[in-house]
């Protein structure tokens, strides 16, 4: 078109190439406009089962104007394969939060090293992108398959007569220093709002002696099937609010309840035997 | 079965293309051949209609048809048809495009496909409506073809009202911008004196206007139209008074008692005038009254530029001979002094046809003798004198028209328009001896100061006499003055109004349609003098102490560059207020964050302080960190105003963490 006008001279051919050249000028810095300002958190689950739905909560936000079209790429590397996770966003305004669902095959620690935001608009004439490097790493813990070796100890424990405490609860003690990192529930909140200090609740330890599970010497041939039976057994001894303990190996971890335990667990569990390094 | 949402979008997908479709089709109504043009608008009709209703033909069937087409165009295309061919062929491969069931990558092709056209028609209009028509056609497109995309590649099913207005004016936006960043590229684009090969053709379209035969009455069609007949602008403005001017169009020669013709044919060859810069003024006449090629010219011209393609005959009427187009323009270079005459040695031969008489009643023969004066000069008083005397009158409607049309204007109607008026008065003259001739042209214009240039609308249409009395053709007007009196400038709005129109229409032409090379050369010329100082002009600068700089002084740009800077500035204040004016003790938290990113930690989203600190491994960064998030924590989650003891200290933890070492 642009030989034409040149070559007969008329204007309004010229024109149609004036808008033509303009507009994909400004499509470029427009489609850079679209890519900037943008900042995108990724928060893994807490809690992350292999062969489970898990979710994986992304928050894309644009700090200025508004953003369209974009296709967001996040590559999860675990610890024997690597995913791809893909979603689009028709229309960007602030924030948007978005809950991404996978699959891990394997137990371990899974990498989010890198993102790729990328956006075709305003024309689908090119598609412009943007690596964003940040590190993420969360561990996905064992598959959890039920095994019926707790309730063997359930029935030796109440065989000798102590039965102690009901299982799932435990009598409040005394008032502590605030750490950090306490439960919520654990919080001494009257304290607070009497004294305006932070202070825990301490809780006596059940006369339950705990649970100690031993997954290599579980029934089972594969080392992951006494690992998912260990998960599963862990979940269960918290959930009903015993105390559970671990030997893995020469590490032992003590009986103890709550969820900061569990995850100790847990992770100790998933990372049995990988090469990855705790968090 | 598809969602409800998903029908919707489909609806308005087909609409688009549907309205999109309108103004390539209007405009291609006097373009393409009629047959050719209802069959397109039938084969597209049939096409959507298909569209509607799901139907739809196999995309290899479709290419292939497509293929055939465009092959079919290379074998019958040429030079002279080239534009036409293209336009038929584009037609039809959209027509084409419109059968196929369509996917993002279709509507885009078809949008393209109008835009081509819009293109190819470009060629055969030039009206300021179509310029707007264009732009309007471009911005429709860009939206429609973002909607296509916006919901194809968005997945989207919904769109909110919120959501479609930000993107209507996001998008619209970059469209704005887009049309602005055009006139840069517009005015840069290269350009050449002439066009390389020449494939645009006008079809030589009839018009009102002056024909080489035309008969007693037929200047009142002419002067039925208000159109525009052509602009004159001078380079210095305002030179004649704009109800005395006379333009020349064309000259008649030969009555035969009902219609006047021009049986002249000889063309005088310009020559090589040696004109003085100070006496004349160059002007250019925009005109796209194109019948037969009769160009206006003034009785002042001294020579036009495109002697080329302009031809002079023997009585000075002009003529195209070159590529018709329809906005025709051409510079001339005239005097600055009135002139009412046309200095011109007449041969004995010439004579004859100007002293030319056919068949005449007897008392039009015995009312010449009775009008016969001593000299030429007395003659023509006389005849004057006699339609004043007699109360002849001016009129535009009930003119005669009998069999004798002049005999009934001269002793029976006594009144008429001015070709009657000028056609007796020559009759009368070439009876007397004197030669005469009609000429038809244009009286009068009006003058536009804000567009500095002078118009003249189709009314203004008028005829007059030229007498040949003492070596030189003499300009006679004989019709009464009334007929000056379309010449008044309406008052009202409606009038102000249209005038205002074609301010903006002529800026247009001047603009847009009349940007050409020399315009480019002279632009850029101006464009590089405003930059660059010349040698002289530096020094006195420089002279200059630069507390006298006035603002005022400064030239248009660098006034308008400082104040977008300004305002550049102030958008920038604005937009990242809430940083600059922050608190101190935000201030603070802010530095105390970067710093504690620096080291490798990074504060997430609803991450608390604390729990911020619990995750530092280095034991003494740590202290010190918890130590200003407790004095942050203790005024800052007990509302207490941040006082100057609790900033020092907080400003003191600050330096003790920025003085440890990164690691």
């Amino acid at each position: 078109m642009g030989v034409s006008a040149v070559n007969t001279g008329n204007n309004f051919l010229y024109f149609l190439v004036s808008l033509l050249l303009s507009f994909m000028w400004l499509s470029g810095l427009f489609a850079r406009l679209n890519l900037k300002g943008l900042t995108i958190e990724i928060y893994p689950p807490k809690e992350a089962y292999a062969r489970k739905k898990n979710f994986l909560r992304v928050r894309i936000k644009k700090n200025f104007f508004w953003g369209f079209l974009y296709r967001v790429k996040i590559i999860l590397k675990g610890r024997l394969s690597s995913e791809e996770l893909f979603f689009k966003i028709a229309f960007l305004s602030g924030e948007k939060e978005i809950s991404l669902t996978y699959i891990p095959e394997n137990r371990g620690i899974y990498r989010i090293e890198s993102f790729i935001i990328s956006s075709i608009f305003p024309m689908a004439l090119f598609e412009k992108k943007k690596s964003i490097k940040r590190e993420i790493k969360f561990i996905v813990f064992p598959e959890p398959k039920g095994c019926n070796y707790y309730e063997r100890d359930a029935r030796r424990v109440k065989r000798r007569g102590k039965e102690g405490l009901v299982l799932g609860t435990e009598e409040f003690d005394s008032i502590s220093e605030y750490i950090a990192g306490v439960p919520r529930k654990f919080i001494h909140w009257k304290a607070l709002a009497k004294w305006d200090e932070l202070k825990r609740k301490v809780y006596l330890e059940g006369e339950f002696p705990g649970k100690m599970i031993d997954p290599l010497k579980l029934p089972y041939s594969d080392l992951e099937e006494k690992l998912s039976c260990a998960t599963y057994l862990v979940l269960k001894a918290i959930l009903q609010g015993e105390a559970v303990g671990l030997k893995l190996g020469n590490i032992k971890y003590a009986p103890q309840r709550g969820e900061i335990h569990k995850i100790k667990l847990l992770t100790a569990l998933a990372l049995y035997e990988t090469e990855g390094e705790p968090l | 079965m598809r969602q409800k949402g998903s029908l919707y979008r489909e609806k308005i997908e087909k609409l688009l293309v549907l309205v999109s479709l309108l103004v390539p089709f209007l405009c291609l109504y006097s373009v393409i051949l009629p047959k050719l043009y209802f069959f397109s608008l039938f084969f597209i009709g049939l096409a959507l209609y298909l569209d509607f209703k799901g139907i739809f033909f196999p995309r290899w069937m479709i290419t292939l048809i497509g293929f055939l087409f465009i092959m079919l165009f290379f074998l019958s295309v040429d030079l002279v048809n080239f534009l036409e061919k293209s336009i038929q062929t584009i037609l039809l491969l959209l027509g084409l495009k419109l059968l196929e069931k369509k996917r993002l990558r279709d509507y885009f092709q078809i949008y393209l496909l109008e835009f081509l056209l819009l293109a190819g028609v470009s060629f055969y209009y030039t009206a300021l409506w179509f310029f707007l028509v264009l732009i309007f056609q471009v911005f429709y497109i860009g939206f429609a073809l973002f909607f296509h995309l916006y919901v194809e590649e968005g997945e989207v099913k919904v769109m909110s009202l919120p959501e479609l207005k930000i993107i209507f004016l996001y998008f619209g936006f970059l469209l704005l911008n887009t049309f602005i960043l055009s006139i840069i590229f517009f005015i840069l684009l290269p350009r050449v004196q002439n066009p390389l090969i020449n494939i645009a053709g006008v079809k030589n379209k009839a018009t009102t206007g002056f024909s080489e035969n035309i008969r007693l009455g037929a200047f009142s069609e002419i002067q039925e139209n208000t159109q525009p007949a052509f602009r004159l602008a001078f380079e210095e403005g305002k030179i004649f008074h704009p109800e005395n001017i006379y333009f020349r169009v064309i000259v008649y020669d030969t009555f035969d008692g009902k219609n006047w013709s021009r049986k002249e044919t000889e063309v005088k060859p310009w020559q090589r005038e040696i004109y003085q810069r100070k006496k004349g003024a160059w002007g250019k006449i925009y005109t796209n009254i194109y019948m037969e090629g009769y160009l206006p010219s003034l009785y002042e011209l001294i020579f036009v530029k495109e002697k080329g393609e302009i031809e002079k005959f023997s009585d000075n009427v002009l003529r195209w001979k070159g590529i018709p187009e329809e906005m025709l323009k051409y510079e001339v270079y005239v005097q600055k002094e009135k002139v009412w005459e046309i200095k011109e040695d007449l041969p004995e031969e010439k004579k004859n046809l100007y002293l030319q008489i056919p068949k005449l009643s007897l008392s039009i023969i015995k009312l010449s003798q009775k009008l016969k004066g001593d000299t030429p000069e007395e003659t023509l008083e006389n005849i004057l004198q006699f339609f004043s005397k007699e109360g002849f009158s001016y009129a535009l409607k009930g003119l005669p028209l009998g069999e004798n049309p002049l005999e009934d204007f001269l002793f029976k109607a006594k009144r008429g328009n001015c070709e009657y008026f000028a056609s007796a008065t020559a009759l009368l003259l070439r009876l007397n001896g004197i030669p005469a001739r009609v000429v038809g042209g244009y009286r009068g214009a009006i003058y536009l100061a804000r567009g500095k240039y002078y118009l003249v609308k189709q009314n203004f249409a008028h005829s007059w006499v030229e007498a040949w009395i003492k070596g030189s053709w003499k300009l006679i007007d004989p019709t009464p003055v009334a007929s000056l009196s379309i010449l008044r400038k309406e008052n009202t709005t409606f009038a102000q109004l249209k005038l205002l129109w074609e301010t903006i229409n002529y800026y247009y032409i001047k603009f847009i349609l009349d940007y050409d090379l020399k315009k480019q050369k002279k632009l850029l010329g101006a464009l590089k003098s405003a930059l660059f100082l010349r040698e002289g002009e530096e020094k006195v600068k420089m002279e200059k102490s630069f507390h006298r700089i006035n603002f005022k002084e400064f030239k248009t740009w660098v006034k308008v560059l400082v104040i977008f800077t300004l305002l550049g500035i102030f958008l920038w204040i604005f937009w990242n207020r809430s940083k600059l004016f922050q608190k101190r003790e935000k201030k603070m938290l802010h530095r105390f964050l970067s710093y504690l990113e620096k080291r490798g930690y990074q504060r997430r989203e609803n991450e608390g302080l604390f729990e911020l600190i619990e995750k530092i491994r280095d034991p003494l960064l740590q202290e010190k960190s918890l130590e200003f998030v407790k004095i942050y924590a203790e005024y800052y989650y007990r509302e207490r105003k941040f006082d100057k003891e609790g900033l020092q200290r907080l400003e003191e933890c600050l330096k003790d963490i920025q003085r440890l070492k990164l690691k």
